[in-house]
């Protein structure tokens, strides 16, 4: 291929009509040629020259009109996002709390962002000792606790949530372990969740979940938790499917905050719209 | 509104938005400097904002706090990029400008990045994504290919087209940077 060749199908690119054929020839004539060497070795000059410049640039561009490739929204995407966010910080009595209102949960979680979305808590606990959530020492490795929800994927895809409770760690954990004692008296826990493959854990589908064994399924849960093998490896599996949650637990003055979203896609990657769902909270 | 009272009502409307704001840095992906960008915010929005003295509706606050997050989140963006150059890179000091710079310096360097900026914008969508998959993202050409589909062979010729068109058009216009 001459050079002049390689320029006319060089033009090609910008009409997207360059075949894979003629890009693996234009790829050995660009390593053959050195009027295209010499080229080439401004390029990496130039390139090299402005680079922070060129970044700079970029992230103006990315700022304005996102990248899909890298996941990053458009400047009108991120803005959707974040005044639904801020706008349902106005509205503090939110269809969550509302729904929540009559569950004992309720009193100590307090916060859930996009009060349209179909998220529902059913379970909020902790396995924790009292004198180990008040020393908090390093050898305590029951510093977990975990809220539990049923979720519509297919509602809450995208969407973003925090989860605040109320009162402090110290004093939250103290009310978590008070109101421990309480649930055994709920009487329904949706809990099997294919989502974190613990199904296995339990033996159990999620047809097999009803009012009657939901007691049951808690018990089991916090006594598989509480038991060290089992803990490691709930706690390993929940790690593992972390990525599917983007975010996490933050501290924020003096109180806990789970916050987390949840990827678009999801349920279509997942093969399946209802799940329910662990968050750590430690 | 007097001042006093200005201050007040700013400091309980931005409270309001504070933990949101947070989140929002931290779903950016700015774990470590959230709250500190989030405290920046609240600097920025009350010195643009006090001049007006009176109530805010809630739809334009919101939207003031959002143009407030996009420029900090893209100085911190810019801030972090350089940083990770700076660890990454060999370039010596006279390869690459100084980008922290007196005021007159810096108005010349961001005519320079608008130059880019257009030169990058006239670039056609794939040639666009490729160099900031290349540049920014730092893949690899098969990474690309992978990614958008296409053969590593084109991935790696449109590249170069980008780069030339950029640094061609740029000397054309007298501007080589």
């Amino acid at each position: 291929m001459t050079h002049h060749e390689y320029l006319m199908l060089l033009l090609k690119i910008d009409t997207g009509e360059l075949s894979d054929r003629q890009s693996i020839e234009m790829d050995k004539h660009t390593n053959e040629c050195p009027i295209c060497f010499s080229l080439k070795i401004q390029d990496q000059e130039f390139m090299k020259k402005n680079h922070p410049l060129i970044i700079d640039a970029i992230i103006d561009i990315l700022a304005e009109d996102g990248c899909e490739s890298l996941g990053i929204p458009s400047k009108k995407e991120d803005y959707k996002f974040f005044s639904d966010m801020m706008s349902a910080a106005e509205d503090n009595t939110s269809s969550f709390e509302k729904n929540s209102s009559s569950h004992p949960v309720s009193s100590i979680i307090n916060s859930c962002i996009s009060p349209d979305l179909a998220l529902t808590i059913k379970s909020f606990f902790s396995p924790l000792s009292l004198s180990a959530a008040r020393t908090r020492s390093p050898e305590s490795t029951l510093s977990k606790s975990l809220a539990i929800f049923e979720v519509n994927l297919s509602k809450v895809e995208g969407a973003f949530f925090t989860v605040k409770p109320q009162v402090s760690v110290t004093k939250n954990i103290m009310r978590i372990n008070g109101i421990d004692k309480s649930f055994k008296g709920i009487s329904v826990i949706n809990l099997v969740i294919p989502f974190l493959k613990l199904k296995t854990i339990f033996s159990l589908s999620t047809d097999e979940i009803n009012s009657e064994n939901g007691v049951f399924i808690e018990k089991q849960l916090k006594d598989l938790f509480l038991t060290a093998d089992y803990r490691d490896s709930i706690l390993t599996e929940l790690q593992s499917y972390s990525g599917y949650l983007e975010g996490g637990i933050v501290e924020y003055e003096d109180t806990f905050v789970a916050e987390f979203s949840i990827p678009p896609g999801l349920s279509k990657f997942l093969g399946s719209e209802k799940y329910c769902f662990i968050l750590l909270i430690n | 509104m007097n001042d006093n009272e200005f201050k007040k009502y700013y400091e309980e409307e931005f409270a309001k938005y504070k933990i949101r704001i947070i989140f929002y840095f931290r779903k950016w992906g700015f774990s470590d400097s959230s709250e500190d960008m989030t405290q920046e915010v609240s600097l920025r929005a009350y010195e643009a904002l006090k001049k007006t003295s009176k109530i805010i509706p809630t739809n334009k606050f919101i939207s003031y706090l959002f143009d407030t997050c996009k420029s900090v989140r893209v100085d911190e963006w810019r801030k972090k990029s350089r940083q990770i150059k700076t660890l990454s890179t060999d370039y010596s000091e006279n390869d690459v400008p100084n980008l922290d710079v007196p005021t007159e310096d810096a108005i010349y360097l961001n005519e320079q990045r608008t130059l880019l900026y257009s030169e990058i914008m006239r670039l056609n969508q794939i040639q666009r994504t490729i160099l900031i998959l290349r540049i920014y993202a730092e893949f690899s050409n098969a990474e690309i290919a992978n990614r958008l589909g296409i053969p590593s062979n084109r991935v790696r010729q449109s590249f170069l087209y980008a780069t030339r068109k950029i640094r061609k058009n740029l000397e054309r216009k007298g501007k080589s940077l």
